[in-house]
């Protein structure tokens, strides 16, 4: 479903990604860990195609398409979704609104019919018990006056709504607690399909009691230097990411 | 007192003789008809126009705004109607759909034919200032040029020589006007190179409740001037809502002062929405003369091409325990230019000021500018005066997480400048107008070129 491939990356005149190399298949859960600044909101912010990237080589193949050759929306349509780490707030633009014609738009790209608003409005909630999602946050502008729990849910909301086809979570469980962490790992578990994959950006392992991926990565200078079962997690919890810069440094040196 | 004239209009090349050969035409014409309070104020407004000249970007208040190119076209009063006005096949669809009372007017003069006024309330009288011209004792003395201020300069003082027509609206004390009532001008595209000097008067007796809203709209393209001005009293405890739609072609020059004086508690909110006109300058004033008066003064002005938008602001509080909230949004395309001075007097003795001012700009390209400034004069010591002035680019931010949600960038971007455009557009209370001004921003929004391919990269970097 998705292959990158020795992808490089450079934002503000300054190389992140140094060829890396992934592949996802349909229904299954990545996670993706590393230290500050090792690469994986570059990544997430590449792979759904914000402008101020670079790419400078390499290759990403999303559902047999050529990715990164695609605008921002027309990834969206095509089934990429980020979640964002930091929600922008938009004051003076409706939620409501917004994602029906969000919706409308991948509903198009897909030969479907647009939903009307009684249609949208019956979707919405149906997706909002998944998350525990207020409807009156409905009727504010996005993500204005929302908590930072509250922007994290929209999140995920708004992934309920648009079902992508591979779901990128950046960060989803910062700033969260224990509870919203709870309801929002809840509510991407039950987003789970045989054909969609997800892959779970976090700093801790702490998300990944709730989201149980079933591969974990670890990205290291730009790069995915290991990859393993979820208990990889775990060991990257007790003892930190030092054992693994002097692994991946040691062959260079040899 | 009077300086010595040369044949120019000082800090112009004009030839002051053709304005003067104008202004005795009208004299002589009226000498016979014209009650005497009527060549008076004529009289004080050319002496007027003699002292301050044409605006100078000299002047302080011009620095933004240079009317010179005005000054060396012939835009010589409009004194009379053109000749074979058939206003109907011109009033422009949108004008036409104005639902409610309407007092229409073509190239600076009432046109009774297409302007509809029943269904006004008793105690509503309304006139067209041309009818009231040709009474010896108007009876509005205290309110027609009522306070030597309203001419503060030398386009003001034209309107004073000049003015031949406009809408004369006088609510009685404690009526209420449930429906707006609108003031359409037209310039009809027949009077090219003509100046066209409107004035309206507005009185709202105590407690009394109206809207009223102006358009200035052109029904063909053509260069010409509309230099008008709307003086506007409220009474105790009145409140008015009073909106302004200026949409007049790319080739006119468009003038406009609004001078409002409220009384003890009385409410004006006022809203001024820009889009024509090459160059458009407004100045508005509210002297709150009595306590707890309140002005509420939103604007969003819309400029694109070379087009100057300019709009001149004075909040005077000249009494205790008064109000004043400005939300002035500006949308700059291509090489336009917005000016916004926003100026709040607070008088001795006007203690408990609450007093608020805020613009915010959107430049949608390199070359569109903006100059604001705030001006704050306080000789009391127990006020609250806050102001705050924003200029940005699009959000980029906002504008990539919209397209990453799946909106084209031309519909995130036009999203964006609607809700920017929100800000003022949803303070309107009159719901049909503000139906309309909606179509017209968003078709105004549609109307802007597309930004080049990866600007919102570019203007990352610049930023």
């Amino acid at each position: 479903m998705l292959e990158i491939k020795n992808l490089s990356a450079a934002v503000e005149g300054k190389t992140i990604l140094q060829g890396l190399d992934l592949t996802v298949r349909p229904g299954e859960v990545h996670a993706i860990m590393g230290p500050n600044g090792s690469g994986k909101s570059t990544l997430a912010q590449v792979l759904a195609g914000r402008p101020e990237y670079q790419v400078l080589g390499g290759e990403v193949r999303f559902l047999g398409m050529d990715l990164l050759a695609l605008k921002p929306e027309e990834r969206a349509r095509a089934g990429v979704f980020l979640a964002f780490q930091y929600p922008v707030e938009i004051p003076g633009v409706n939620t409501a609104y917004f994602l029906k014609s969000a919706l409308n738009a991948i509903r198009k790209h897909r030969g479907q019919e647009p939903l009307d608003a009684m249609d949208f409005l019956a979707l919405a909630r149906d997706r909002m018990k998944l998350l525990e999602f207020d409807e009156k946050f409905l009727s504010r502008s996005v993500n204005e006056g929302f908590s930072g729990g509250e922007k994290k849910r929209h999140e995920v909301f708004q992934m309920a709504i648009l079902e992508p086809a591979l779901a990128i979570l950046d960060e989803t469980d910062s700033g969260l607690d224990i509870d919203a962490l709870r309801i929002v790992a809840a509510g991407v578990n039950r987003l789970r399909r045989p054909d969609a994959a997800q892959v779970v950006i976090t700093h801790y392992q702490r998300l990944l009691n709730y989201i149980v991926p079933d591969v974990v990565h670890v990205l290291l200078g730009g790069r995915i230097v290991k990859s393993g079962p979820p208990d990889l997690a775990l060991q990257l919890e007790e003892r930190g990411y030092d054992w693994l810069i002097e692994e991946t440094a040691a062959p260079a040196r040899s | 007192m009077t300086p010595a004239i040369s044949a120019a209009i000082p800090g112009t090349s004009v030839d002051l003789n053709a304005w003067r050969a104008s202004f005795e035409e009208l004299q002589r014409r009226e000498s016979a008809a014209a009650p005497g309070w009527l060549a008076g104020l004529r009289r004080r407004g050319w002496s007027l126009f003699e002292e301050h000249g044409m605006p100078r970007p000299d002047q302080e208040e011009w620095r933004f705004t240079s009317v010179a190119a005005l000054a060396r076209l012939p835009f010589q009063p409009a004194l009379e109607p053109a000749e074979g006005q058939r206003p109907g096949d011109l009033l422009p669809p949108q004008a036409a759909a104005e639902t409610g009372p309407r007092l229409v007017f073509v190239d600076g003069f009432f046109a009774p034919g297409w302007s509809r006024l029943e269904g006004l309330p008793d105690g509503v009288r309304v006139r067209s200032l041309a009818e009231v011209m040709k009474l010896p004792e108007p009876g509005l003395e205290p309110h027609l040029f009522g306070c030597a201020e309203v001419v503060d300069h030398g386009l003001a003082a034209l309107n004073m020589a000049f003015f031949e027509d406009g809408a004369v609206v006088e609510v009685g004390a404690g009526v209420a006007v449930p429906e707006p009532i609108h003031v359409i001008h037209l310039a009809s595209g027949r009077a090219l190179q003509a100046t066209f000097h409107l004035h309206h008067l507005w009185i709202a007796g105590p407690g009394s409740r109206i809207k009223i809203v102006e358009h200035y709209e052109s029904a063909q393209a053509g260069a010409y001037v509309t230099n008008v001005m709307t003086e506007l009293a409220a009474g105790e405890g009145a409140i008015v809502e009073h909106g302004r739609w200026q949409a007049e072609g790319l080739e006119a020059v468009h003038v406009a002062s609004v001078q409002a004086r409220l009384g003890p508690r009385a409410r004006l909110v006022s809203h001024s929405i820009s889009a024509g006109a090459r160059l458009a300058r407004h100045d508005f004033r509210s002297r709150m003369e009595g306590e707890g008066g309140e002005t509420m003064f939103n604007g969003l002005y819309l400029g694109m091409g070379e087009q100057i938008v300019d709009h001149h602001t004075t909040i005077d509080h000249g009494a205790a325990r008064c109000g004043s909230h400005q939300q002035y949004h500006g949308i700059l395309d291509g090489r336009a230019r917005g000016v916004f001075n926003g100026k709040i007097m607070v008088r001795p003795g006007a203690q408990k000021t609450d007093a608020k001012q805020t613009n915010r700009n959107l430049l949608l390209s390199r070359d569109a500018m903006v100059h604001t400034k705030p001006q704050l004069e306080i000789f009391a010591d127990d006020v609250r005066c806050t102001h705050g002035a924003t200029v940005g680019q699009m959000d980029a931010d906002a504008l990539f997480f919209l397209r990453a949600r799946g909106m084209d960038e031309l519909g995130a971007r036009r999203l964006l400048m609607r809700a920017f455009a929100g800000g003022i557009l949803d303070r309107v209370s009159i719901e049909a107008w503000r139906e309309r001004l909606d179509r017209e921003v968003t078709a105004w929004f549609e109307s802007l070129e597309a930004p080049a391919a990866g600007s919102s990269a570019a203007a990352k970097e610049l930023s």
